[in-house]
């Protein structure tokens, strides 16, 4: 089991959702409070944790994303085209020197 | 004037603290809160990002804390993180409102963690070149490679299945939930002391061949019982 301290996401996920719950007016009505409890909601949510929460399913899914592989590629041989087109373009610019000098 | 609140952490037992946490008891017959003064100004301004080592997830962790040396020496119920009233008065009612519940739930978790165990598949993406397939090639091949992740989606399922019920067996008591659309299995599990090391071991036995068919295995603990003091306390001033 691992030992170390916990994750910050994993003591989020405890702290935030669980336990003793306080309603009615008792409770401090500090708007504050509650956007605190919100951001971190939103933190467990963001983009930096998303993976780790696995809140990025879709990109991995071979139905949504059957054609990841592909998509990869093509943006492979996109970057090989247009280093091709540069190296012709350099050369097709020292022929046109060339020919300039010729004439 | 400063705005003074109280942070509430846990509910406890009406015993002294031993450990040298800055906490103070607020007691009502057999059952006690575990609070902090606070100054509410500076709970309102925390407008942080909750970052790792930001304010807020100092914060987070120090909740975690309190509750964690509190439940070393007596049973605990957890307060969400962010509980905050106005004066002891308050969690005198607060108290008294749920006495009788919050004294049975305290002998339950008596001498008991929680663990948590998270199991996630994500399928593979196809690495097969499509060039040079016709259309019906592709199509076939698709069908194929669904039936194959089906099959092996239910192989999967199985083995989660031995996990849980197996892992169930050394806990008093299990909770789960299905937050995350991949999430084979979130669950949590109210574990006797005493059965520690066999839970662990089982854990650690099952989750190998999960693990083989792709799966991660994410398991956390031991915890306080966060997942099993779900209790709602309705008071009004």
């Amino acid at each position: 089991m691992d030992q170390r301290s916990s994750s910050l996401a994993d003591v989020l996920e405890r702290v935030l959702d669980k336990g003793v719950v306080i309603v009615g007016d008792i409770a401090v009505n500090i708007v504050d409070v509650e956007l605190l409890t919100l951001r971190l909601r939103l933190f467990v949510a963001s983009a930096q944790t998303a993976k780790e929460m696995g809140m990025d399913w879709w990109t991995g899914d071979p139905f949504f994303a059957p054609r990841a592989a592909a998509v990869a590629e093509l943006a492979r041989s996109n970057a090989e085209l247009r280093t091709q087109i540069a190296a012709l373009e350099q050369a097709l610019g020292v022929q046109a020197v060339t020919r300039e000098g010729l004439l | 004037m400063k705005a003074q609140g109280l942070v509430v952490y846990a509910v406890t037992r009406n015993h002294e603290l031993t450990s040298g946490i800055p906490v103070r008891l607020i007691t009502s017959g057999a059952i006690a809160a575990v609070v902090a003064d606070a100054d509410l100004e500076v709970l309102a301004k925390l407008d942080v990002e909750p970052i790792e080592e930001g304010p807020l997830a100092a914060l987070v962790r120090e909740h975690d804390a309190v509750v964690r040396a509190v439940a070393e020496h007596e049973p605990v119920l957890p307060l969400r993180f962010g509980s905050v009233v106005r004066e002891d008065d308050d969690v005198v009612r607060l108290l008294d409102s749920g006495r009788d519940e919050m004294a049975r739930r305290l002998d339950e978790v008596e001498h008991h963690s929680e663990w948590g165990v998270r199991v996630e598949h994500v399928a593979p993406v196809s690495a097969a070149p499509t060039e040079g397939l016709s259309g019906t090639e592709y199509l076939l091949r698709r069908k194929r490679e669904l039936g194959d992740a089906e099959r092996e989606r239910r192989v999967r399922q199985d083995a989660v299945g031995d996990l849980h019920a197996s892992l169930g067996r050394h806990a008093k008591a299990v909770t789960t939930g299905q937050r995350r659309p991949q999430a084979l299995l979130d669950a949590a599990y109210l574990v006797p002391h005493r059965n520690r090391a066999a839970f662990e071991a089982e854990l650690a036995r099952l989750r190998t061949p999960l693990e083989r068919l792709g799966a991660t295995v994410h398991a956390t603990g031991p915890w306080p019982p966060y997942s099993f003091a779900r209790i709602e306390l309705a008071v009004s001033s």
